[in-house]
């Protein structure tokens, strides 16, 4: 009966701490991937206490907004979201590449298929499917209009924001349509 | 004559972006050729020089698609995408999909659009547009998601392949337009013979790829109708470090890494994108406790 109570607070704790790491990601391993500062604030026009490179290893403490609370070599400071990934250095660059080669044709599109089609939208599903008009009158009979979904945001506090759309990076060079024809 | 005209087909081939085809998916390149409008008539339109295959493929080229034959050509796709996974049969998850896809669409130059969004019944994970409005979202990618604002983020990035058109300039690009008249006197959906022509068997341009800038763009897009929204702009963020945590060889990613680029390069390049440019919005909201939970 003891025994039985001490386990049941036990799991509970376990359950608690699990559910706080997972809202907080505190303690988790992050990479940094681009070349930036590590801030005293969360804010751009905080001081910068240090210089990141790509490769570096942080742990995250918290977030806020665009911002990560990173220790990085025993300093405790902020970086912007997008210069941190979340996980180990080694894992990610290993599964990034073969996600690239994925991605840009390299892997070879036999191991592609391969892959694919064991469950889910293969391709091949794609292309053997049957037009459902069943499907899509449901589909578009679940469409609401501008303002039931402005009283719906508006139930949540959400509040319309001018934001300007981001110009695309001047990269060194220009990305090249992958592959050719001769592949 | 006819050498030339094979010559310069070859040619304006060898132009295309390859992105427009994917030689691998099989049926693509091949049947184009086949259903291009000069393969048919090539007897007659020869002779008449302008009107040859340059003259045509210069038509095409400059052909803009009306808002109409858009939408005709999505509910096409979709149709054939639901053929494939057919919607999740819970109203509350479909219409709570809507009421947030459609808040986000709101947000674009294209409001005025009706905008349609689903999750459907597939394990996979993956997101899809379909011209003139219609994004499709899986169960499985839904399942990863922690917040509405991630949500939003996912159907924002969707929504700007569509106001974008991105999927009509690949289209167009790849030289299928033939008499867009037809395409509008038919019926809309069902066995559309231009449609099919088109797009090929429906939800397979589902599987080709877009190139990567119209990727990016997407992505830039998604993280800036989110902020508009109110939302936290960095829920697409989110999505994208999680979805970088699937290893590569997981058949529920093999699509959706086959049509974009890794998670660590779009990560990469909205870095570059977003910079300090979205500082003054840092105050959106994630609302994880709202996002709709599966059944
Ligand atoms: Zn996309």
């Amino acid at each position: 009966m003891k025994i039985n109570q001490k386990t049941l607070w036990l799991t509970f704790g376990l359950l608690i701490s699990i559910s706080i790491s997972t809202a907080t990601q505190a303690g988790e391993t992050g990479t940094v991937i681009r070349a930036d500062n590590l801030k005293a604030e969360s804010s751009g026009s905080a001081a910068s206490t240090d210089k990141i490179s790509p490769g570096d290893q942080v742990e995250i403490i918290d977030r806020q907004g665009a911002w990560f609370k990173v220790k990085l070599r025993q300093t405790t400071g902020w970086l912007r979201l997008l210069s941190v990934k979340r996980g180990e250095a080694t894992k990610a660059q290993g599964s990034a590449t073969d996600v690239l080669k994925l991605a840009t044709g390299q892997a070879g599109t036999g191991q592609v298929t391969a892959v694919a089609g064991i469950r889910g939208l293969s391709e091949e599903e794609l292309k053997g499917a049957k037009f459902n008009p069943q499907e899509l009158g449901l589909l578009k009979s679940n469409s609401v209009s501008a303002e039931n979904a402005q009283q719906f945001a508006s139930a949540a506090g959400l509040q319309v924001r001018q934001v300007e759309y981001l110009p695309a990076p001047i990269s060194p060079e220009p990305t090249k349509p992958q592959g050719g024809l001769g592949r | 004559m006819k050498t030339l005209s094979t010559f310069l087909l070859l040619l304006l081939v060898a132009a295309m972006p390859a992105q427009a085809f994917d030689l691998d998916m099989g049926g693509g390149l091949g049947d184009v050729l086949k259903n291009l409008p000069i393969g048919k008539d090539k007897g007659k339109k020869q002779e008449s020089g302008s009107d040859g295959v340059l003259g045509l493929a210069q038509a095409a080229n400059f052909k803009e698609f009306s808002q109409e034959e858009e939408i005709k050509i999505g509910t096409e796709i979709s149709g054939n995408l639901l053929g494939a996974a057919p919607l999740v049969k819970d109203v509350a998850l479909q219409h709570y999909v809507n009421q947030i896809g459609r808040w986000v669409a709101s947000q674009s130059e294209r409001k005025d659009l009706v905008w349609y969004f689903g999750v459907i019944e597939s394990e996979d994970v993956n997101a899809f547009s379909a011209p003139g409005g219609y994004v499709l979202i899986t169960k499985g990618l839904y399942r990863k998601l922690g917040s509405e604002a991630q949500l939003a983020g996912v159907l924002a990035h969707e929504i700007g392949h569509i106001i974008k058109k991105h999927h009509l300039k690949v289209m167009q690009q790849s030289q299928l337009i033939g008499s867009a008249s037809k395409l509008v006197g038919d019926k809309a959906g069902q066995g559309n013979s231009f449609v099919k022509n088109l797009i090929g068997n429906g939800a397979e341009i589902c599987a080709r790829g877009l190139d990567k800038d119209a990727e990016f763009e997407a992505d830039r897009i998604g993280m800036v109708l989110t902020a508009r929204a109110g939302y936290d702009a960095f829920g697409l963020v989110d999505v994208l470090q999680e979805i970088g945590h699937v290893p590569s060889n997981d058949s529920s990613v093999a699509l959706l890494f086959k049509t974009h680029p890794a998670p660590d390069e779009r990560l990469a390049k909205l870095g570059d994108a977003v910079g300090d440019r979205l500082d003054s919005v840092s105050d959106g909201k994630a609302l994880e406790s709202r996002l709709y939970r599966l059944k």
